[in-house]
């Protein structure tokens, strides 16, 4: 299993749009992908399960993936994360490293 | 945060009479309005910023589940009303099933925070199959407000 830390850089989180765009990148990948918060997990093809992670501006999420492009989906998705979902917005969390 | 603190319970509704996306997007907002949720004047408005936001991408989030949602200035605090359709309705999911069960949310401009933690709270609840079973099956407003303080109360979700 691979895994990275990601912090949600746009200012309104994790919410609907961006959830759905997570779950849409995910397609064409084999590879499971998942996000975690604390305790909580979620399917990174699931909206529902992204949405209930309640992850605000400035969360730290641990992503994980398993299967022969685990590597690759984790880029993508870090992509995202690094472009802060093309939301044109002042974030009061720190840049990316 | 919990249902009762965003769901204005007048604004339940059991068995919608819509039959199309716009339709019980129009029904809810209804809702909302007779249960004094927002301005009159506003109604028309509030309507075409929620189709609009339908239009970046259905929140037809799958499952049978559709969060049709929008900020506003008509609304001081987030606001959101529970809509279930028995036979379903084509919302343009992203899985293309049919949504049987609606929460609609109106929030005031600059408090992602509250909007956040609202779908965080309902797709919680959701995602425990009885409480999703349970609503979908519900016939009056009874049925749907006794679920969801029941929900508020720790009896369903992880």
């Amino acid at each position: 299993m691979l895994t990275k830390e990601l912090v949600v850089l746009n200012r309104s989180g994790i919410h609907a749009r961006v959830s759905t765009m997570i779950a849409q990148r995910c397609r064409g990948f084999a590879s499971e992908v998942r996000l975690r918060h604390g305790n909580a997990v979620a399917d990174c093809r699931s909206v529902l399960d992204l949405l209930s992670l309640g992850a605000s501006n400035g969360t730290t999420l641990l992503l994980e993936a398993v299967g022969e492009d685990a590597a690759e989906v984790i880029e993508a998705i870090s992509a995202l994360f690094a472009i802060r979902f093309n939301e044109d917005e002042e974030s009061t969390a720190p840049p990316p490293k | 945060m919990k249902f009762a603190d965003f769901i204005l319970s007048d604004a339940v509704r059991a068995e919608v009479s819509a039959t199309d996306k716009p339709g019980v997007i129009r029904e809810m907002l209804q809702a909302i309005l007779d249960a004094d949720g927002m301005k009159k004047a506003d109604y028309e408005g509030i309507v075409q910023a929620v189709i609009k936001r339908e239009e970046l991408g259905s929140t037809g989030i799958g499952r049978g589940i559709a969060v049709p949602h929008t900020k506003h200035p008509s609304v001081k605090r987030l606001v959101g009303c529970v809509a279930v359709s028995a036979d379903g309705i084509d919302f343009e999911a992203l899985d293309c099933e049919k949504v049987q069960l609606f929460f609609l949310l109106i929030s005031p401009p600059d408090a992602p925070g509250d909007h956040l933690r609202a779908l965080e709270h309902i797709t919680r609840q959701l995602k425990d199959d009885t409480f999703c079973r349970f609503l979908k099956q519900s016939k009056t407003k009874e049925d749907i407000l006794s679920l969801l303080e029941e929900a508020d109360n720790n009896m369903f979700g992880k």
